[in-house]
């Protein structure tokens, strides 16, 4: 009679089902610095990843989905060296996932920065390290918003960058690319650091002939500490 | 799972043996059952996740020896120890940690008077290690065990002693991960008490 609840019961423990959402049997690392725009650590910065199923930003790193289609797998805060790991296992069903830096005081759902798209193959031997995450106070920086103003039908701006010191809040590991025909650019909004000189830099296309002929300019433009309207005129 | 499957075939198979005499005269073969039931302290030891991020609650275990070879007792056993996850940040965001193994076992009496007795074992299993978030499995891990023990049994009765025991365990998870981690989640280290009852049966086929 022993023999037989021991049995059951022994065997009892392994009798569960092997489908988990996790897969244990492997660990991912995480690892990166926050620091401020004065390169000294962000201590105690709340940092969070979270795995999420197919493309829910766009190309433009807008959020299509809220929170509720996100499982949080684990969190944690930057220690005195503003330095932060986080060993987690990967979601058998998910394949992407978003690590969010500190929270916007706006609302629940962005991170004060952002590394999304993420996916298996942007880790090197299981780890993924991203050396400095530079957060920037509001205070620290302006709003510019560059429009485009277009008279001539035949030509248009395919392309518009800043190329200077910006309070970025998103890094997008996989973008997709698109063939299609770029739309032309109308306006733009940077958030740039304040009192610095940087560049404007455009793509313009134009057709003549039915030939797509392109150029890029590149203008230079003063950074103050008020919010900014730069205009470019075709 | 086809692992789990053969092993435990293979365990049933003897369980259910039928009764042998052994033909040789000074009988060094002896189907003797012995069956222990124990409650288990864990006491993780060392940099490890099991002992960093986990406070272990209770757990249980069994052995059934049924054979024996020249003193030597052979047999089987499994545990169950469930443990709570106290740091998040870096066990992951679930709650519970469940441990649970099978393994092969050998033990070895050493008579010390009429009523205490030494057992030293050595056993080598399999095991399954689940995190757990409201209930519900969240991830598993598979890998392997080895101990080496002793317990100090006291007769209460012809067919009942009461035992305390100590035992070291070494458990290799598999893992894949970086070199930076892989030690701290991909072994534990275990240092467990055991408080129980073995029962024994007289006969000697």
């Amino acid at each position: 009679m022993c023999k037989k609840i021991f049995f059951f019961a022994t065997f009892a423990l392994f009798v569960e089902s092997c489908n988990v959402p996790y897969d244990g049997d492997e660990r991912y690392l995480f690892e990166t610095t926050v620091v401020d725009s004065n390169n000294n650590p962000i201590i105690n910065k709340e940092v969070s990843v979270y795995f999420y199923n197919g493309d829910y930003y766009d190309n433009d790193s807008n959020f299509i989905f809220g929170e509720r289609a996100f499982d949080n797998i684990i969190s944690g805060n930057t220690d005195a060296n503003g330095t932060i790991k986080l060993a987690f296992p990967f979601a058998s069903n998910r394949e992407n996932l978003v690590i969010k830096i500190g929270k916007e005081s706006s609302g629940f759902l962005r991170g004060e920065f952002e590394l999304i798209n993420i996916k298996k193959q942007n880790f090197t031997n299981y780890k993924l390290l991203e050396p400095k995450i530079i957060i920037y106070n509001f205070d620290e920086v302006v709003n510019l918003n560059v429009n485009v103003l277009n008279s001539n039908s035949s030509k248009y701006i395919s392309k518009l960058e800043f190329l200077g010191i910006e309070k970025k809040s998103v890094k997008n590991f996989n973008i997709i690319e698109s063939n299609a025909m770029a739309i032309p650019v109308t306006s733009s909004l940077y958030i740039p650091l304040k009192n610095q000189n940087a560049t404007i830099k455009y793509e313009i296309t134009e057709i003549i002939n039915g030939q797509l002929l392109k150029s890029i300019v590149e203008e230079p433009i003063s950074i103050i500490d008020v919010n900014l309207t730069y205009t470019i005129t075709l | 799972m086809i692992k789990k499957i053969v092993f435990w075939l293979l365990f049933s198979a003897i369980s259910f043996a039928q009764n042998q005499e052994s033909k040789s005269t000074e009988k060094t073969v002896k189907f003797e059952e012995t069956f222990r039931i124990y409650y288990v302290i864990p006491n993780q030891i060392g940099n490890h996740s099991l002992a960093k991020d986990y406070e272990n609650r209770f757990g249980f275990g069994s052995k059934l020896t049924l054979v024996s070879i020249k003193n030597f007792n052979l047999g089987f056993g499994g545990e169950y120890v469930a443990y709570t996850i106290t740091d998040k940040s870096s066990a992951g965001n679930f709650s519970k940690g469940n441990y649970k193994n099978a393994f092969f076992l050998v033990n070895y009496p050493i008579p010390i008077s009429s009523k205490f007795t030494i057992n030293s074992n050595a056993a080598i299993g399999v095991l399954e290690f689940t995190q757990r978030e409201n209930q519900v499995r969240q991830s598993h891990q598979n890998g392997t065990n080895f101990r080496l023990g002793m317990s100090t049994d006291y007769e209460l009765g012809k067919e009942v002693d009461v035992f305390f025991g100590i035992d070291y365990i070494y458990t290799k998870f598999k893992l894949n991960a970086n070199p930076e981690i892989i030690d701290y989640f991909g072994k534990s280290n275990n240092l467990q008490f055991t408080i129980g009852f073995n029962f024994k049966s007289p006969k000697q086929y």
